[in-house]
């Protein structure tokens, strides 16, 4: 059911993933614009996972339960897998030793009703560095545990755990 | 056809024209009513008045469907607008909101500011 479109690069996936359908996967592997809330900058290079997911309308008071579920899938795929403590910066960031590790971005697309949703994510998987400004507040899987990651594995494993999770509200 | 009609001294453009599923539009000096020639409301004899007209054909109002602070906006007075087309996003519970016109028409008036904080139902936009 669920679709993966892969792109080496683009703008953001969230703003491409517009013009598809529902249940699918956009997977980047650069952004040249990404973006979290009111337009803030996410920082997208080479080596991090960014991938964003369109699902169909949903109830409107059932909104904010797709970023919760999200940040829940993301969190879960990091302790399955890693020897890390994800804490889950309710709705929608998750950090590893109080550095933010991955950002979570749902956009609604809302007439009378909602018309589908986005789901964006933002891992800092294998990202070695950062710039300044960010260097004390962000942080990376790579740099937690001192090796690389299989993003294929890590971003298959969320969509797998969110699209079990989102079928009980979709 | 326009026809220009007048009553107590006072000109009216009138242009009747047919719709979709039946329906009648009836354009009075700009602005539109819509009648349905299927609907089953009685007509009562008497003075009509314009508000009479609006209560079938209530203004195209965009409201807020959440609580939240409006964060960006794409559409200015006057402006022609399609349907599905972007009019402005409303920052809520740490979602990113776009709000899409249903319907082409005209914006009449913007009743908000970027930035400004809005109640669920508050009218943020209203058509033409």
């Amino acid at each position: 059911m669920i679709s993966i479109k892969r792109f080496k690069k683009i703008s953001s996936t969230n703003e491409k993933a517009k013009g598809f359908k529902p249940w699918t996967v956009l997977v980047a592997e650069e952004q040249d614009s990404g973006y979290g809330r009111k337009g803030s900058q996410w920082f997208s290079p080479k080596g991090g996972l960014y991938f964003s997911l369109v699902l169909p309308k949903s109830d409107i008071h059932d909104l904010q339960t797709l970023t919760v579920l999200t940040g829940f899938a993301v969190a879960k795929t990091i302790k399955d897998n890693f020897k890390l403590e994800p804490l889950i910066k309710l709705p929608n960031d998750v950090l590893i030793n109080g550095k933010k590790v991955c950002g979570i971005l749902t956009e609604n697309i809302i007439g009378k009703e909602v018309k589908f949703s986005v789901i964006g994510i933002g891992l800092n998987t294998n990202t070695s560095s950062f710039p300044p400004d960010l260097r004390e507040s962000a942080t990376s899987l790579k740099l937690e545990l001192k090796k690389e990651v299989n993003n294929e594995k890590i971003m298959k494993e969320i969509v797998s755990q969110l699209e079990n999770q989102l079928k009980t509200i979709i | 056809m326009t026809l220009k009609i007048t009553i107590k001294g006072k000109e009216y453009a009138v242009d009747i024209s047919e719709e979709h599923g039946g329906k009648t539009k009836v354009k009075l000096n700009g602005r539109e009513f819509i009648f349905d020639s299927n609907s089953k409301e009685t007509i009562t004899e008497g003075p009509l008045r314009i508000s009479d007209f609006d209560s079938k054909n209530p203004e195209k109002e965009i409201k807020a469907p959440l609580n939240g602070t409006i964060s960006e906006i794409f559409v200015k007075e006057k402006d022609e607008i399609k349907k599905g087309q972007k009019m402005l996003t409303l920052s809520a519970m740490k979602m990113e909101n776009e709000i899409v016109s249903e319907a082409n028409g005209k914006i009449k008036k913007i009743s908000v500011q970027k930035g400004q904080s809005v109640k669920e139902g508050d009218v943020l936009i209203s058509l033409l």
